[in-house]
C-alpha cells in the first residue's frame, strides 16, 4: 500500500489484492497512517488491483468509518469490474463515494 | 407442490393452516370492533397466523396461496405498525381475503386455479392508497426480510417482481454473514455473486455496516449481507446449492409502496454470530419475541399433541369393537360366571375398564361447540352490513362438547338458521323503531345440557313467522289442501316452513329466501339423530331449538323385540315405557279418525304397532299352549271395544282363559319423542339398556327411513336401530287430529264438570265495574297489576310491556256480547292463564272462592263461556281461558 498526498488528499494506492492474507498488516497500516492524516479527504486507490475478498470488504468499510469519525471524506476509487459489481450490490455506494476509474485514465 | 414434500407434510401444513384461518376470524372482528384502539397482541396473532401460511405455501410452492397471504400481511404489518386503522373496509377486504384462503385449503391441488386477482388487487389498493408514487407500473416495492432481529427493507422496483414471478421465480431473502459463510467456506463475495447469479438474479442487496464502528475492530466481528434473490429453485433445493442453512434462506414478504426509512434500515443492527449456536439462540430469541405470552413453547410445557382424525376414527372402531366383544362374553357368561372362582369380579373389571376406555376415546372426539359458534359473528357482521341492520349477537354456553362429527354436520343447519334470523328475523332499525323495538336486532346463541342431549337455541328477537302467511303459502304451493290446512295445530302450522322450497319471503334476498333451506336444516339435523323445534310469536321473534345426541358413535339404547327381530330404540328418543295390561286394552285404547291413540294420564296419544309400520306379521302366545301364533287380527280396537260377554257366552266358552286377558299379551308401549310431538310405538318385548355400536347402514337399506343404523347385539346378532322421526312418517301419523281431540275432550271435561256442579275454585274479575266473570283459578298461571297508560297499540294489536316481555292484551268486549272496559280506567290487571301467550284485560280482582254452583247454558254465548250462574247475588259469566285464547288466535 503506497501512501500519496496531493493538496487536501490523501491517496492511499493499493499494489495488490486485498485479501485475509494481508488484511491484518494493511489495518495496522492504515491505522498508523490515519492518525496523521490532517486532509479533507482520503481516497483509497483500488484501481491497481482487480480481487478483494471479504476481509478486505471489511477493512474498506473500516477505513471508511474511521475517515467518517474524523470528519474526513472517504472515496474509494476502482477500475476492476467485479470489484464494483461487489461493492455495488453490497449497496455500499450509499456508505461513501466511488468513483469508477476508466481504462483511459 | 415441491417434488421434495411429501404427503404427510402436506397434510401438517393443511390442518395447521385451518387451524390459523379458524382462529383468525374472530380476531378480526375483534380488530375491526376495536378500531384504532386495537390490542397489539391480537393484530400480531393475525400476522402471525397469516406469516405462517404464507411461509409454508411458498415452501410447497402454492403460488397463488403465497401471494394472497403475503399482501395479506402487508396489509396486517401497516395495522400493526399503526399506519392504517382497522376500518370496516379494511376488514372487509382481509375477511374475504380469509375466505379466499380458505378456499384454497379447500383443494389445495387446485389452488392456483382459484381467482384471486380481485382479492390481491384489494389488498394492493389499500397498500398504495397512502400516496406511494412507487406503486405505479414501475415503481419501487419494499421487501422485508423478518428473519433477522430487526427488519430489513430491501427496494426493487414492481416490474423487476413482476418478471421474476412471471418467469415462475420465487423471491427469496439470504442472509450471509462474509466470514462465516464465505471466507470460512473459501468463497469470495464475488464468487458467491457469481453462484447467485448463476441460478437466479439478485434484485438488491443490503450490508449491515453497524457492527463496525472504525478500523480498530473492524475484522473482530463478522458482516451481515442480506440479499433479495429472486430463483426458480425451491427454498430446499436453494438452502443446498448455497451450502446455507434453512434459517438463512426465507421467503421474502414483498408488498408495494414506497421505500420508508430504508437508510435508517440499511444500517439497521444485526446479530453478529461467533459461531452457529448464536445463530440459533438469535432464532430461538426471535420465536420468543413473537409468541404470545402466556403460551407454553412447544419444547417445553406443551399438554396437546396433535392426532390425525382417521387415527382417532381407527381408536374409536376399535373401541366399538371392544364394547361389542364385552357384551358378547358377558352375556356368554352370564349364567356360568358364578361357578367359576373369580370370574365375576375378573368381568366386573373388564366392564368397568371397557366402559372407561370407550368413555376416554370417546373424550378425544369431544369438541367445543364454540367452534361451530365461532362461524356466527362473520355471518352476522357481513349480513348485517348487506342488508342495512343492525345486529346484536349474544353467544353462551361455547364450551359445551359435541362429538366432532356432529359439530361438522351442525355447521351447516346453524349457519341457516342464524342467516334466516338476520334476513327474515330482525327487522330494519326504522321499523324496529316504529314497533316500539330498540333499533338494534338481538340474536342470541347457546348451548346447554339438558337429559343427555345437547341443546342449541337460536333466538332473535324480530319479526317473528306469521304462521298464517306459512300455511297461505304452504296452499298456495300446493303442498297442503286448505282442508288439511284448517285441521294443524298451531304448531304443526309453524312446522309447515320446514316444507321443501317454502319461503314465505316476499321477495329473494342474497342471504336467503329460496325456500331451501329449512327442510335441509331438518334433515341434516334429524341425520344426526337430533331434531328441531320452532316457536315463534307474531312481532316478538322466533326461537328455534335443535336437540342433538352428544354422540353418533356409541349411543345407550333400549332393545325391543318384535317377533324373533329385535331392535334398538335409542334412548334419547324415549319419553317413557308403559304396560297397558290385557284387560285393560279396550278401555285405554280407541280410535281417533284413522289411528289408534292411548288413554295416558287423561291425555290421548297416537300409537301404532312397530309391527305393522315395519311389515312383519305380528304374534301372539297362546296362553294354554304356550305356543306362538300369527296374529290376524286387523286393529287393536276392533276386538277390545267388544262388550264383556254375557252369562251364556261365558258358559260357552267354559273355564278357557281369554288369550286377550293373558298377562303374555300385555301391550309394551314405548313412548317417543319426535319434536315437540309424541307417540308410542307396540313392541313385544322389553329387554334391557344397552350402550350400543352405531354402524352406518349400508346403501341397500339407506332408503328406509324406520332405521337410522345397525349393531351388533351381545349374542352376536345384528339389531336395526329404530329412527322415531322415521317411523311417525311411515306411519303417516297425524298429530293434530289427536291435539284437536284432546282439547275437545278437555273442554268438554270442564263444561261437564261446571254444568255438574262439581266443586271448583274460580277467580271472580270485573271488566265493566257492572259485570262480573269467573275463570277457573287453576288455569292461571299469575296476575299483573298495572297502568293502563303503558298499553301500546301495534297494527291493530294491543300490547302490555311487563318486565320485557310484551305481552297481546285480550279485551272481553272484542270476543264476547259484554260491555267494555272503562276508558278512563289507570289501575287495571291483567290474568295470564296457563299455556298461552296473552292476558285478559280486567278492572278490578273480586274475589277468590270455591263453588259447586251449577252452570246455566242459556244467556251469553261466545267462545270460551261454559256458562252462567249465580255468585254473591251477582250474574256471574264463567269463562275456559283455554278456549278462549284458542279461539281469539284463530
Amino acid at each position: 500500500m503506497r501512501r500519496e498526498e496531493e493538496t487536501g488528499i490523501v491517496r492511499f494506492v493499493a499494489e495488490e489484492n486485498i485479501t485475509a492474507s494481508n488484511v491484518r498488516e494493511l489495518q495496522t497500516f492504515f491505522i498508523e497512517e490515519m492518525e496523521s492524516v490532517t486532509a479533507g479527504a482520503v481516497v483509497l486507490d483500488l484501481s491497481p488491483v482487480d480481487f478483494v475478498d471479504s476481509s478486505g470488504l471489511t477493512l474498506v468499510i473500516g477505513l471508511s468509518k474511521t475517515c467518517n469519525k474524523k470528519g474526513v471524506t472517504f472515496r474509494l476509487d476502482v477500475r476492476s469490474a467485479d470489484i464494483l459489481r461487489v461493492l455495488r450490490t453490497c449497496n455500499l455506494h450509499n456508505l461513501f463515494e466511488i468513483r469508477e476509474v476508466t481504462s483511459d485514465e | 407442490m415441491s417434488s421434495i414434500a411429501d404427503e404427510s407434510l402436506l397434510q401438517d401444513f393443511l390442518a395447521e393452516g385451518r387451524e390459523h384461518l379458524s382462529s383468525i376470524e374472530p380476531d378480526l372482528l375483534d380488530m375491526e370492533s376495536h378500531g384504532s384502539d386495537v390490542d397489539s397482541e391480537t393484530v400480531n396473532r393475525v400476522f402471525r397466523a397469516i406469516h405462517s401460511i404464507k411461509g409454508a405455501a411458498g415452501f410447497f410452492g402454492f403460488e397463488n396461496l403465497k401471494e394472497l397471504s403475503h399482501v395479506m400481511e402487508s396489509v396486517l404489518m401497516k395495522i400493526r405498525d399503526g399506519e392504517r386503522s382497522p376500518t370496516p373496509e379494511i376488514m372487509d377486504t382481509l375477511l374475504a381475503g380469509v375466505d379466499l384462503l380458505c378456499a384454497m385449503f379447500d383443494d389445495i391441488h387446485a389452488s392456483d386455479g382459484i381467482p384471486s386477482k380481485e382479492a390481491i388487487a384489494r389488498c394492493g389498493a389499500i397498500l398504495s392508497s397512502e400516496g406511494a408514487e412507487g406503486a405505479g407500473p414501475g415503481g419501487l416495492v419494499t421487501a422485508i426480510c423478518d428473519s433477522s432481529s430487526s427488519p430489513v427493507e430491501f427496494a426493487a422496483s414492481r416490474d423487476q417482481i413482476q418478471q421474476a414471478r412471471k418467469h415462475g421465480q420465487t423471491v427469496f431473502t439470504l442472509r450471509v454473514f462474509l466470514h462465516r459463510d464465505l471466507e470460512g467456506k473459501g468463497r469470495s463475495p464475488l464468487e458467491f455473486l457469481s453462484l447467485l447469479e448463476s441460478m437466479g438474479t439478485v434484485l438488491d442487496s443490503r450490508m449491515d455496516t453497524s457492527s463496525i464502528g472504525g478500523l480498530d475492530e473492524c475484522l473482530e466481528g463478522d458482516l451481515l449481507w442480506v440479499l433479495l434473490y429472486a430463483t426458480v429453485l425451491e427454498k430446499g433445493l436453494l438452502t443446498a446449492a448455497l451450502d446455507m442453512l434453512e434459517e438463512q434462506v426465507e421467503v421474502a414478504a414483498i408488498h408495494e409502496g414506497p421505500l420508508q426509512h430504508a437508510e435508517e434500515r440499511v444500517g439497521a443492527p444485526a446479530e453478529t454470530p461467533q459461531s452457529s449456536d448464536t445463530v440459533e439462540a438469535t432464532s430461538a430469541a426471535k420465536e420468543e419475541k413473537e409468541m404470545p405470552a402466556g403460551v407454553p413453547d412447544a419444547a417445553g410445557t406443551a399438554e396437546t399433541i396433535r392426532v390425525r382424525v382417521d387415527i382417532l376414527n381407527q381408536i374409536m372402531n376399535q373401541a366399538g369393537e371392544l364394547v361389542l366383544a364385552r357384551n358378547q362374553l358377558l352375556r356368554s357368561l352370564e349364567n356360568t360366571k358364578l361357578g367359576i372362582q373369580g370370574l365375576p369380579g375378573i368381568l366386573q373389571n373388564l366392564d368397568l375398564v371397557t366402559s372407561s376406555l370407550q368413555a376416554g376415546i370417546m373424550q378425544t372426539r369431544m369438541q367445543p361447540i364454540g367452534n361451530v359458534f365461532a362461524k356466527v359473528p362473520r355471518l352476522i357482521r357481513d349480513t348485517s352490513r348487506k342488508m342495512g341492520k343492525e345486529i346484536e349477537l349474544e353467544m353462551s354456553g361455547t364450551d359445551v362438547e359435541l362429538d366432532k362429527s356432529m359439530l361438522e354436520l351442525l355447521s351447516d343447519p346453524l349457519t341457516h338458521i342464524v342467516r334466516n334470523c338476520c334476513d327474515h328475523g330482525i327487522e330494519s332499525p326504522d321499523e324496529r323503531e316504529r314497533s316500539g323495538k330498540p333499533r338494534c336486532g338481538k340474536v342470541i346463541l347457546s348451548a346447554f345440557h339438558e337429559s343427555g342431549q345437547v341443546n342449541v337455541l337460536i333466538e332473535d328477537d324480530g319479526r317473528g313467522i306469521d304462521a298464517e302467511r306459512v300455511v297461505e303459502k304452504a296452499v298456495a304451493s300446493g303442498a297442503l289442501t286448505r282442508e288439511n290446512a284448517e285441521r294443524l295445530s298451531p304448531q304443526e302450522r309453524l312446522h309447515l316452513i320446514f316444507l321443501p322450497g317454502l319461503s314465505t319471503a316476499e321477495k329473494v334476498s342474497e342471504v336467503s329466501g329460496r325456500g331451501v333451506g329449512m327442510d335441509v336444516v331438518r334433515a341434516n339435523i334429524e341425520r344426526l339423530g337430533g331434531n328441531v323445534e320452532l316457536e315463534s310469536a307474531l312481532g316478538e321473534g322466533t326461537k328455534t331449538l335443535i336437540r342433538l345426541p352428544l354422540t353418533l358413535a356409541i349411543i345407550p339404547s333400549l332393545i325391543v323385540r318384535i317377533s324373533q327381530h329385535r331392535f334398538a330404540v335409542p334412548q334419547v328418543n324415549i319419553v317413557e315405557l308403559v304396560c297397558v295390561r290385557a284387560a285393560e286394552v279396550s278401555k285405554r285404547i280407541e280410535r281417533v279418525g284413522e289411528a289408534d291413540v292411548l288413554r295416558l294420564r287423561g291425555r290421548l296419544l297416537p300409537i301404532v304397532r312397530l309391527a305393522d309400520v315395519l311389515g312383519i306379521q305380528r304374534q301372539y302366545c297362546d296362553p294354554k299352549t304356550e305356543s306362538v301364533e300369527d296374529d290376524r287380527r286387523e286393529s287393536l280396537v276392533d276386538r277390545r271395544s267388544l262388550s264383556e260377554p254375557d252369562e251364556m257366552e261365558v258358559e260357552r266358552r267354559g273355564s278357557r282363559e281369554d288369550r286377550r286377558k293373558s298377562w303374555r299379551n300385555d301391550l309394551n308401549v314405548v313412548v317417543l319423542r319426535v319434536g315437540s310431538n309424541q307417540f308410542g310405538i307396540i313392541v313385544d318385548e322389553l329387554f334391557d339398556v344397552e350402550e350400543i355400536v352405531v354402524k352406518p347402514l349400508s346403501a341397500y337399506t339407506q332408503e328406509c327411513k324406520c332405521f337410522s343404523g345397525a349393531t351388533i347385539m351381545g349374542d352376536g346378532r345384528v339389531a336395526m336401530i329404530l329412527d322415531a322421526g322415521g317411523i311417525a312418517a311411515q306411519a303417516r301419523l297425524s298429530f293434530a287430529d289427536t291435539d284437536a281431540e284432546n282439547r275437545r275432550r278437555e273442554q268438554e271435561r270442564l263444561r261437564a264438570a261446571a254444568s255438574a256442579g262439581e266443586r271448583r275454585s274460580v277467580l271472580l274479575f270485573k271488566s265493566h265495574p257492572e259485570e262480573v266473570f269467573a275463570i277457573p283459578l287453576g288455569s292461571i298461571t299469575r296476575l299483573e297489576s298495572f297502568d293502563t297508560s303503558q298499553i301500546e297499540l301495534v297494527g291493530s294489536r294491543e300490547f302490555v310491556n311487563l318486565r320485557g316481555d310484551a305481552v297481546p292484551l285480550i279485551r272481553m268486549e272484542n270476543h264476547l256480547p259484554v260491555r267494555p272496559f272503562p276508558q278512563d280506567l289507570r289501575d287495571a290487571y291483567l290474568i295470564i292463564p296457563k299455556e298461552s301467550h296473552g292476558g285478559i284485560l280486567a278492572s278490578a280482582i273480586v274475589d277468590a272462592l270455591e263453588t259447586d254452583a251449577t252452570l246455566r247454558g242459556e244467556g251469553i254465548r261466545g267462545p270460551g263461556v261454559l256458562g252462567s250462574a249465580i255468585l254473591n247475588d251477582r250474574m256471574t259469566l264463567f269463562l275456559e281461558p283455554r278456549e278462549l285464547l284458542s279461539n281469539i288466535a284463530q
